[in-house]
């Protein structure tokens, strides 16, 4: 696969496929940067610490039975599968998927103002490694 | 203990069939039935005659 337009993203949570409600989706790996200048060096020295690992949503809110409401709000202040793809495609080298732990530790069931679409814009703490698969 | 899956968005699951614990491994299952994703099925009542004891 090369360059592509993101038209068919798969989100799975808790083996719920909540794609259809998904407007964006963001999954990032991150590293801490610890310090260990000392002196002598010429520059802030670092090395890296632990993962710090988040998935940040948008999606449209739905209160509808099954749908995003449903599905999320049993989750609060649990730890839960989340798998996410590039595309609906079968996983391959060219369309990996990406597995990880997300602790719902925060879930806003109302954000909107007059006149908005209702979405919800979710950021949750990835409380694992997260794992690409290609197969 | 087995569920009848009511939602036509789990992945590993038609709506309709019947799963198990099993087969929601690694999920977070009372979830999924207070998501309304799976409806758990009641116990199949037995067949066994009550005793005269046990239907005092």
């Amino acid at each position: 696969m090369a360059k592509f337009v993101y038209k068919n993203a798969t989100v799975v949570i808790n083996s719920v496929d909540l794609s259809s409600q998904v407007e964006q989706v963001t999954v990032e790996r991150k590293l801490d940067e610890v310090e260990v200048t000392a002196f002598g060096d010429t520059a802030h020295n670092f090395v890296t610490g632990l993962e710090s690992n988040k998935l940040t949503l948008s999606l449209y809110a739905d209160y509808s039975a099954s749908s995003v409401h449903a599905t999320l709000s049993p989750l609060v202040g649990s730890t839960t599968t989340v798998v996410v793809k590039p595309t609906a495609n079968a996983t391959s080298t060219t369309n990996p998927s990406f597995t990880m732990t997300a602790l719902i530790s925060n879930y806003m069931p109302v954000d909107g103002k007059v006149g908005d679409v209702g979405k919800l814009s979710l950021t949750f703490p990835v409380v694992s490694g997260i794992t690409q698969a290609t197969a | 203990m087995t569920y009848t899956v009511t939602s036509g968005l789990l992945v590993f699951a038609a709506e309709g069939s019947t799963v198990t614990d099993a087969d929601c491994e690694g999920c977070n299952i009372p979830a999924l039935v207070e998501g309304g994703h799976l409806t758990a099925q009641s116990a199949v009542p037995s067949n066994e005659p009550v005793s005269p004891e046990e239907g005092a």
